[in-house]
């Protein structure tokens, strides 16, 4: 590419960045000074994607209802002191993320025990060879058992591998997001999605070994 | 074969921030690994399953008469409280 079209193409992607973050400075402001419009503007964008995401946790209808109420109450007191340093969609994903932990805590939710790390270590030999190989479904398609294994197999994650694990592979966030959202680091993130992963895995196979 | 990540280095691998956060020559040692063990090929494709459901399970989303429901309750609760300016 010649060198004027680099800087060009250097330039446009500058001016598409500030563009976004200013729209987002604005809407920040307003939101500030209680500007109905973009209050109601923040309800409109941001209740889909929060409700999806809690129910995609696995909390019941109410309580995502009741999440995302709570999400918007404790975003518009703490707008003030929200720095603007990460998107506004992260930001709003973290409170939720952080009263879902609260709930959770409340309702006592069991978590599985088990240790998968020793689980998978099993599986191998001392050379890193397969010594207990992966069994289970050999055809890419998914079949309407498979997806209730998984579903019913997905209640076995606590609720930041859970979290992880939506947020990568649905909501296809960056690395960077997550452990915003998450605060953890990115090594604690590999750690989570490895064993979310990895119980869901262990329980499909051992589903399609005794069906 | 040092240079060649193991099966079990594979399976970490893909199960941790999957291959694309690994610089390219390990991702290209492990599309060769993958390509030549069928136990580590039957691992990553059923890794892709686990991620589909999930995808599936969530593709449509809450219904969206239950979204406009949720929205106009919010929209009440926030929307009118606060002074216009
Ligand atoms: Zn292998």
């Amino acid at each position: 590419m010649p060198e004027t079209g680099k800087i060009l193409l250097y330039r446009f992607l500058l001016s598409e960045k500030t563009v976004a973050s200013k729209i987002e400075e604005q809407i920040l402001q307003d939101l500030r000074a209680g500007k109905e419009q973009a209050i109601c503007e923040l309800i409109q964008k941001h209740t889909g994607p929060l409700f999806a995401a809690a129910l995609g946790l696995g909390f019941p209808e109410p309580d995502a209802e009741e999440l995302v109420q709570d999400t918007f109450t404790a975003f518009l007191t703490a707008v003030k002191r929200f720095e603007g340093r990460s998107q506004l969609k992260t930001y709003l994903f973290g409170i939720l993320y952080h009263k879902a932990s609260e709930t959770w805590r409340r309702q006592k939710r069991e978590e599985a025990t088990e240790n998968i790390e020793e689980i998978f270590d099993r599986r191998f030999h001392k050379n890193g060879l397969w010594s207990a190989p992966p069994q289970g479904p050999e055809k890419e398609a998914l079949s309407k058992e498979i997806m209730e294994w998984i579903e019913k197999c997905s209640q076995n994650l606590s609720l930041n591998q859970r979290s992880a694990f939506y947020l990568r592979e649905v909501e296809r966030e960056s690395t960077n997001s997550i452990c915003k959202i998450l605060n953890v680091t990115a090594t604690h993130l590999g750690v989570l999605l490895f064993r979310a992963r990895n119980k869901l895995r262990e329980c499909l196979e051992k589903n399609w070994v005794s069906q | 074969m040092s240079w060649m990540p193991s099966c079990r280095e594979i399976a970490e691998l893909l199960s941790h921030d999957g291959l694309e956060s690994q610089p390219f020559w390990r991702r290209w040692m492990a599309q060769i690994h993958l390509g030549m063990c069928a136990l580590c090929k039957r691992y990553a494709r059923q890794i892709r399953l686990i991620g589909e459901a999930l995808r599936r399970k969530c593709r449509q989303g809450p219904p969206s008469e239950k979204i406009e429901s949720l929205k106009q309750k919010l929209l009440g609760l926030f929307g009118q409280s606060t002074p216009r300016s």
